[in-house]
């Protein structure tokens, strides 16, 4: 695998996030510009400097394509460069590293990058989008819901590498941990809860439980990062963001057409399996860029739809063996007092999903705590953030580290 | 209860789905790398050949990963009661997603043997699912 040379030299200048409040509905196109409007003030630039524009996949509650270009439109921006950046909406993440592909090259000054989402105040829309993502020949006329998709994954978890429905439920109890403090969590009203409280929960698609799943919520959420080069940052910014590490890599679509990939010339373990994923492939082509080690990360956000991804993340980001990621969640290691913050706003199994912002939401959250700016519990002397999102039924996984120092 | 699902066939696939009508799982076979290729392709996703033949499954296959859905698709159009959904490792070598017909649904395990049935949804669809055998 090559390494890129982009370490350090794209930083973040501006940085705005938008969250409706417990039973408050805001337009997605709403909480976008309030997002774009502060990440400017940020930044104190004038709308017109923007010269490079990214969004993600389209909102849930809105899936028009071009998403971008509706964005500029709607907000009279005008840029030279733009694309929705999709790998799902884990391309979020990866907008990151387009944007500083763009602002390194010359292509592009100050890039604009957004995401937004506000499908969970929507039960209609809700109802439309229930098999989304699976395949819509081979497995949607079964008419599986999302949950039961990811139980295939959880089941031979379960069955290759000796996981329990407990050690799946330790991740819902310790995301709780961190979402009890924030405004916006979604779950954060629930309390703290222990693992029998979780494992009474009411079965969704055994193995997995209402509480090993996210939540749609809080009702919608916004994200807006400006990028330019660090050079500029320096001179603009008195706390600019660097972009330290970035990769990403797609293994699949479906499911189950996972099972069809026989060989790779990527570390996926036997093929074919539904246990591996690219979020190795991804973490190790963002430390190598990085120059890092997982030991040299002080906070992470996983993108965990449900509780067993979290545990698969954790192995393939470096952090733990997957046989024992169970106990390593249980002895706290991943929690407010633990010595690897995961998940700091609750992460997706308790802040929630909005939609598909909830990818820009740990970017937020990622920004937040290494700017001192918690909205939730502040994690103390946080300097290196790793950012890990997922898209479609694990088929896309990217990673994003960011850091004070370049 | 009205199904609402219909696969988004494409004219690739078409012969798989008329196999179902005539009670044949059918899959193709790459004449040139000597793959198993499903899901249904155009060409060899292997090998990238033009050489995909149709082949016949005996029907055999083993519970690969499965769940029990205790929540329907669309709960205001769906009476059902929980059903195992999960991946069928096929004998002739290859996955599928498919339902699992049993009348104990606590006692399925990984490897339980798979028996293919066909289920006519309407004149539209035909279904095809495992009936579980005993082990």
């Amino acid at each position: 695998m090559s390494t890129n040379t982009l370490r350090g030299k794209a930083a973040i200048v501006g940085f705005g996030d938008s969250y409706c409040e417990r039973g408050e509905a805001k337009s997605a196109m709403r909480l976008a510009q309030e997002a774009v409007s502060r990440a400017l003030d940020d930044a104190g630039l004038a709308k017109d400097e923007i010269d490079g524009l990214l969004t993600g996949r389209a909102p849930m509650s809105d899936q028009r394509h071009q998403w971008n270009n509706i964005f500029a439109a709607y907000n009279k921006i005008t840029p030279r460069y733009a694309s929705e950046i999709t790998i799902h909406a884990a391309g979020m993440n990866s907008m990151l590293k387009h944007a500083a592909l763009a602002v390194t090259s010359g292509v592009a000054r100050f890039v604009l990058c957004v995401g937004a989402d506000a499908v969970a105040s929507l039960p209609s829309a809700r109802a439309q989008i229930g098999g989304m993502d699976a395949d819509p020949e081979f497995e949607q006329p079964y008419e599986p819901i999302i949950p039961t998709i990811y139980a295939q994954m959880a089941r031979r978890l379960m069955h290759e590498y000796g996981l329990t429905e407990e050690d799946f439920s330790a991740v819902a109890v310790q995301c709780q941990e961190w979402a009890v403090h924030h405004p916006y969590a979604t779950k954060a009203h629930k309390g703290l809860v222990t693992i029998d409280d979780v494992m009474r929960s009411p079965m969704i698609a055994s193995p997995l439980r209402l509480w090993h799943c996210a939540p749609w919520g809080p009702p919608g959420t916004a994200g807006a990062v400006i990028i330019t080069d660090a050079e500029t940052a320096r001179s603009m910014s008195e706390r600019p963001l660097y972009l330290l590490g970035a990769g990403e890599c797609q293994t699949h679509e479906y499911l189950t057409d996972r099972m069809a990939l026989r060989q790779s010339r990527l570390p996926l373990g036997d093929l074919p399996n539904i246990t591996s994923t690219g979020c190795r492939i991804a973490a190790d082509t963002a430390y190598a860029m990085a120059g890092l080690r997982p030991a040299d990360i002080d906070i992470v956000q996983t993108a965990s739809q449900f509780a067993h991804v979290e545990l698969q993340v954790l192995a393939e980001l470096g952090f733990t063996d997957l046989r024992t990621s169970g106990e390593f969640v249980r002895s706290g290691a991943t929690g407010p007092q633990g010595a690897l913050p995961t998940n700091t706003n609750g992460g997706w199994l308790s802040f929630g999903q909005p939609g598909v912002s909830c990818v820009i939401d740990s970017i937020s959250e990622t920004i937040r705590q290494l700017r001192g700016d918690a909205l939730g519990l502040q994690v103390k002397d946080a300097n290196i953030g790793l950012v890990h999102a997922n898209g479609g039924m694990q088929a896309c996984h990217s990673i994003a580290i960011l850091g004070r120092e370049p | 209860m009205k199904h609402v699902t219909y696969p988004r066939s494409s004219l690739d696939s078409a012969p798989y789905w008329e196999g179902c009508h005539r009670g044949e799982l059918r899959y193709q076979h790459c004449s040139a790398c000597g793959e198993v290729v499903f899901h249904p392709r155009a060409l060899c996703p292997y090998c990238m050949a033009d050489a995909l033949v149709w082949k016949v499954s005996a029907g055999r296959a083993r519970i690969y990963s499965f769940s029990v859905q205790h929540v329907p698709l669309r709960p205001d159009l769906d009476t059902r009661g929980p059903r195992a959904l999960g991946i069928a490792e096929v004998d002739e070598g290859f996955h599928m997603f498919a339902e699992f017909v049993t009348a104990d649904l606590d006692a399925l395990t990984i490897g339980d043997p798979l028996e293919v049935m066909f289920d006519r949804i309407d004149d539209a669809l035909v279904l095809p699912k495992f009936k579980v055998l005993s082990r």
